[in-house]
């Protein structure tokens, strides 16, 4: 489709098209009217000259007057039209005749019967009978040349085509003035669309118009306009604030900061984003109910409004906006722009007012509540070169300051981007671990002290990086709980470890194996299926399966992992209580978890032969677990020496470097075959150690 | 007069052999050749045509000739043709002068010596008076005929005719060659 012609060009053109057939036919009318009178009025004036003439010439005719005749003939030289004229006789002979001098000499044709006209293309001819009072005497007839006609029509057609030809450019000079004037709303319409369209400038309002229909148009279009107008004002504060708080959003807060930042390249100072995080957040969800986590959100914002509020605020002097130099940028996420300071100790100084603002008691329901929160700091131009880096380093200075403890800010530092860098890089490689088989197991066994045999190896999962070799869980298993893959890494282990037993069975040991449960694997709804399916493929009974959790796995949905534990030791599978005395849990709350073995934390052991209290704790977790009527493993044993206090303390199961250190599974038929020594029946030397060091504590 | 008879006296033999043709209009024979006669009896028929008489409520126009005749067959001729409605009939007098009933008198050029009485007789009546010879329109005939040129004229005396009632019209007058008021 070729380009669109403007409405005046097409009026006019619709008006040149619509108007040639009118003047055509003006033209043809006029023309060929003014020929037919002519001809009409010719043959008239033909007829009457032909019965005038006859009527003249009958007495000469009666009485063969050839002279008279030729005289009445003669008349007829007043009338230039008529060429050539005749008068016959009765019997055909020819009476006379006459000739203009100009026209050409003819032979008298052929006398017509009949009275009347015979119409050429270039000349008529008139007959007309003679009649003397008695009795016709003969006839007359005339050539009359159309010459004549044919020159006033073509004087006429001239003329028409010259009247028509100036009316017409009249017409069109006239019409192009009309619709201009008639098209000047239409256009002024359009611009004021043009100009709502392409610069967006919905203030443009269309003037009225006294015609009627352009008049409707403007009007409505004023009031599209309006409505449009009114809607994205609306949509504007939905999209720019956050209805909890009132704060504004996300996006409100990115082109804040993007404002800011150019007035700080024009001023050349420099401006710090606050990124807060509330520490424990979702617990206090979980807890409280979502209603009062909004209510302690909207309390936040509040609390951060009155402390950013300028008239209470000390320093920095420099002035801002309150409302649009905080933000919430979703969840628990609060942002803060301070622009305008001096130097970056000025940002961490207001991060720390903030902080500490937030760590006063909030009152909720009546009861009090205190909520900590982590801080990160960047400045611009010190930490960011533009306003997306600035938020994205406040976020890595933040969740610097959550790792590092929580309740603390952090300022953001180059190395923290390559930490998030190598975080990133770490979670790609893992999403794409299992699939390449980059996991393996190895295991650590237990040692039953009284029979010196191995009766349980634990599962421990390695992670074989094609670039950085093995890790260990500690450095990934918190990724993998964050980004989600635990839930299939854990089902893999679990079904490997199976898979393991299955084997040694085969080969006549009768050993249990023990695999650890992620804090998120518990919440796991598909934990119980999942465990209770893979033992059921591997075809191994379920005592043979011991699950070992830590109390940080439980206390985030205490009674769902209650429930869940419940559920699978119903079905025989042993539950055992890993880290056993790190946590911060009350023996209350841990008595009343359904489990079966207790594991010593490593933390004990390594002190029992300088700390008494090491080994008093020891002692009483053991008390606690026969109260249970839980088994007791104590973990990373690595010296004789602890060995031998174990042993004199009555702990029936040793795990630990003392008598091996993770091996691959092929070895386990290997360690277990050993007769493990029970160190203490068969040296005096430790029992004497263990005596000593009772004594000293 | 004589002498004007003897100039035509062979015209007339030759009119005798071509006495049948005389009728047909449409004969392709030229003017001159047309016996004299004939010429003359259309003459009186036109006359006749170009005249007004002031009562012509009769149903019949006698034409009366006086004197020897010397149209022969030709004035016959006429009595076949009506005019304006007017059925035609010939009546030769010969050397009768009652003319009473006549609306037509044709003076034969033999009846000339006694033409005096014969338009004595006739006097105050509207009676159309034809002779074709010499000077006769000075001696009263109304319509004289003469042979000029191997053509037929005629003189008027109008006088004659207004006094006797009748109206010649003047479209015969334009063509006689001369007019007696």
């Amino acid at each position: 489709m070729s380009a669109p012609i403007g409405l005046r060009d097409q009026l006019l053109r619709v008006n040149r098209v619509a108007m040639w057939p009118a003047v055509v036919v003006i033209f043809v009318v006029t023309v060929g009217g003014s020929f037919s009178i002519g001809l009409f009025e010719l043959m008239n004036t033909t007829q009457v000259q032909a019965r005038v003439l006859a009527d003249n010439a009958s007495a000469a005719m009666a009485f063969r007057d050839e002279k008279a005749a030729g005289e009445v003939l003669e008349t007829l030289h007043h009338s230039p039209q008529i060429e050539n004229a005749w008068l016959f006789l009765s019997n055909g002979e020819v009476f006379g005749s006459y000739r203009r001098d100009s026209a050409a000499m003819r032979n008298a044709p052929m006398p017509e019967r009949e009275d009347g006209v015979q119409l050429h293309a270039l000349y008529l001819t008139q007959s007309q009978t003679v009649s003397a009072p008695g009795e016709r005497v003969g006839t007359f007839q005339m050539r009359v040349g159309l010459a004549g006609l044919y020159r006033q029509t073509a004087l006429v057609g001239a003329t028409a085509f010259g009247a028509l030809l100036l009316a017409t450019a009249l017409y069109a000079r006239l019409l192009r003035r009309l619709i201009v004037a008639a098209l000047n709303p239409i256009q002024a319409l359009t611009d004021v669309v043009d100009e709502v369209h392409s610069k967006s400038n919905l203030a443009a309002r269309a003037s009225g118009s006294h015609i009627f229909e352009i008049d409707r148009l403007s009007k409505g279009f004023n009031a599209m306009i309006e409505r449009i107008d009114e809607r994205d004002r609306r949509l504007a504060r939905l999209a720019y604030f956050d209805k909890l708080t009132g704060l504004p959003n996300r996006t409100a807060f990115l082109e804040r900061i993007a404002r800011e930042v150019s007035l700080c390249d024009r001023s050349g100072r420099r401006l710090a984003l606050l990124f807060m995080d509330l520490d424990g957040f979702k617990q206090i969800n979980d807890t409280l109910g979502h209603d009062n986590g909004d209510e302690v959100l909207a309390m936040i914002a509040e609390r951060l409004r009155r402390e950013l509020r300028p008239s209470d605020t000390a320093a920095p002097a420099a002035p801002f906006e309150l409302d649009d130099s905080m933000a919430r940028l979703g969840g628990d996420e609060f942002t803060v722009l301070v622009s305008q300071i001096e130097s970056v100790q000025n940002a961490l100084e207001i991060a720390e007012r903030l902080r500490a603002s937030i760590a006063q008691p909030f009152v909720l329901e009546g009861r009090e509540l205190a909520i900590s929160c982590s801080i990160g700091v960047a400045v611009y131009p010190d930490h960011a070169s533009d306003a997306a880096n600035l938020l994205k380093h406040a976020d890595t200075a933040m969740y610097q300051a959550k790792r590092s403890g929580r309740d603390t800010t952090h300022l953001y530092t180059a190395t923290l981007t390559e930490q998030a860098m190598q975080r990133l890089e770490m979670d790609t490689s893992l999403r794409g671990a299992l699939a390449r088989s980059e996991f393996s197991l190895v295991y650590q066994p237990q040692i039953e002290v009284a029979t010196g045999r191995v009766r349980s190896v634990e599962a421990l999962i390695r992670w074989n990086h094609p670039d950085k070799g093995m890790i260990a869980p500690v450095n990934f298993i918190p990724l993998a709980e964050e980004n989600g893959m635990i839930a299939a890494i854990g089902r893999w282990v679990l079904d490997a470890a199976c898979a393991d037993l299955v084997h040694w069975r085969a080969q006549g040991l009768d050993l249990r194996v023990a695999v650890n449960l992620s804090p998120r694997q518990i919440q796991d709804k598909r934990l119980v299926e999942d465990v209770r399916e893979a033992l059921a493929r591997a075809g191994l009974p379920a005592d043979r399966l011991e699950l070992e959790i830590t109390e940080g796995a439980v206390v985030d949905d205490f009674s769902h992992a209650i429930a869940t534990l419940t559920q699978l030791r119903s079905s025989g599978i042993r539950i055992a209580l890993d880290d056993f005395g790190t946590g911060q849990s009350s023996l209350s709350y841990l008595m009343k978890l359904p489990v079966d073995v207790i594991k010593v934390d490593r933390s004990f052991i390594s002190r029992l032969q300088e700390d008494r209290l090491s080994r008093s704790i020891v002692e009483a977790i053991m008390v606690f677990a026969r109260a249970l009527g839980a088994g007791v493993v104590a973990e990373g044993v690595e010296t004789y020496q602890q060995l031998s206090i174990l042993q004199h303390l009555g702990c029936p199961l040793i795990q630990g470097y003392y008598y091996s250190k993770p091996v691959a599974p092929e070895l386990i038929p290997e360690l277990a075959a050993c007769a493990w020594s029970a160190p203490l029946h068969s040296s005096k030397a430790a029992h004497r150690l263990v005596t000593q060091l009772a004594q000293g504590a | 007069m004589r002498a004007s008879l003897r100039r035509l006296a062979p015209r007339l033999v030759a009119l005798a052999a071509l006495t049948s043709a005389w009728l047909l209009p449409c004969t392709r024979a030229a003017a001159d050749e047309l016996p004299e006669y004939r010429l003359k009896a259309a003459f009186v028929y036109n006359f006749i045509a170009y005249t007004q008489w002031p009562d012509s409520t009769s149903s019949t126009l006698h034409i009366c000739t006086v004197g020897e005749d010397p149209f022969g067959k030709e004035l016959d001729g006429l009595a076949e043709k009506t005019i304006s409605g007017r059925a035609i009939a010939i009546q030769r007098k010969g050397a009768s002068r009652v003319l009473g009933d006549c609306d037509v008198v044709y003076v034969s050029p033999s009846a000339m010596r006694d033409l005096p009485r014969i338009l004595e007789s006739i006097k105050g009546r509207p009676i159309l008076t034809i002779a074709d010879s010499i000077d006769a329109a000075k001696d009263g005939i109304m319509l004289n005929m003469a042979v000029s040129q191997d053509r037929v004229t005629f003189e008027a005396n109008q006088r004659a005719a207004r006094t006797a009632g009748l109206v010649l019209s003047s479209r015969l007058l334009k063509l006689a060659t001369e007019v007696s008021q």
